[in-house]
């Protein structure tokens, strides 16, 4: 099996989210869908968002095995105070992990040790897309491998 | 896959639920919600640790260079965290019991009111740390279980512009002799397994 995808697991992390479904729906991905015309799939630039993208910078783990990082969640929404609920969902949804827990992705179940908040918060637009968003930035431990290696 | 037997499981990361409860309280299940016996001693900021201390004593001959015989003469367990929760609830039992808490009225307005003189004898609690996937065999509980401790500690809440207040709380294991099995007197951990 191959190894995990940590973006992968905290992008399903947060599109399992009750919560979070209730603001964005489905529009949760590594990569913006905005600005695609013709695609079932594409976003709409009044719609609610998030992508959720690496962050360089983090001493990666060379001991263990586990996938360490910084993540950057963005926050797309209609106005800034649209975003801002987005990332509070996200601030809440973090809040709420009691230890460590797990997400099925398409490479196996992953098992995320942590996932915390890492800087404040930073609202702007997107230059490319004119697009009001909150930007958060979270540090994670996820295991290298899925738990079903080990079983 | 990982080049290591060690199991993603036996990695514990996260902090726990920290409870109080009197003297001579018996360990919850750990497949049990916590009985109300038991107080919940939070939330707690920063690490929680759990000190396993004792300096060996070393003996030596005059026919050997190393040591040939170590003796561990005096044995310690501390576990330390920090509240956040101010309430008088939480203050007084920190700095002695819940019993020092009086209510009545300042002026025309309802108060509590704390004594803060600790006294010479600190009161003694059982301490439960419980995690709800703090068990390195699976996504399970694991809980630590002290029977008998005491708040050792000097908390020094602070104020200032930018400061929050916090009770720094440091519980000193003493010698619980109403357990059975000598390895039990200073406490135990309890993980679930399958």
């Amino acid at each position: 099996m191959p190894m995990i995808d940590p973006i992968a697991a905290i992008l399903k992390l947060i599109s399992d989210n009750t919560n979070v479904q209730a603001i964005v729906g489905d529009r949760v991905a590594g990569k913006h869908k905005f600005a695609q015309a013709g695609s079932v799939n594409a976003w709409k630039a009044d719609q609610s968002c998030i992508v959720a993208k690496d962050d360089p910078g983090t001493t990666p783990d060379i001991d263990i095995g586990d996938h360490v990082g910084r993540v950057e969640l963005r926050c797309y929404g209609a106005t800034p105070a649209a975003a801002r609920k987005i990332y509070n969902s996200l601030i809440e949804l973090i809040r709420d992990l009691e230890g460590r827990t797990t997400a099925n992705t398409s490479n196996g179940t992953a098992l995320i040790y942590s996932l915390v908040m890492d800087a404040s918060p930073f609202t702007t637009v997107d230059p490319d897309l004119s697009i009001d968003m909150v930007v958060g930035y979270a540090r994670y431990r996820i295991h290298e491998y899925a738990l079903e290696e080990y079983q | 896959m990982a080049g290591t037997a060690m199991t993603p499981y036996a990695q514990l990361v996260g902090p726990v639920d920290v409870y109080v409860a009197p003297y001579g309280t018996a360990e919850p299940a750990i497949d049990a919600a916590v009985p109300s016996t038991w107080y919940k001693l939070g939330p707690t900021t920063g690490d929680q640790t759990i000190e396993h201390s004792g300096d060996l004593e070393v003996f030596r001959d005059n026919d050997h260079q190393a040591p040939v015989k170590v003796t561990r003469p005096e044995e310690d367990l501390m576990v330390t965290f920090t509240v956040v929760d101010m309430t008088y609830e939480k203050y007084a039992r920190i700095i002695n019991n819940v019993g020092r808490i009086a209510t009545g009225t300042s002026g025309s307005a309802n108060v509590k009111r704390l004594g803060f003189k600790r006294g010479a004898t600190p009161t003694e609690y059982a301490l439960l740390l419980r995690g709800s996937a703090d068990s390195p065999y699976g996504l399970y509980p694991g809980q630590n279980y002290i029977p008998r401790c005491v708040q050792s500690g000097n908390p020094a809440p602070a104020r200032g512009k930018a400061t929050r207040a916090e009770l720094e709380c440091e519980f000193m294991t003493l010698e619980d002799d109403t357990q059975s099995s000598d390895d039990d007197k200073m406490g135990w951990g309890t993980v679930q397994i399958n």
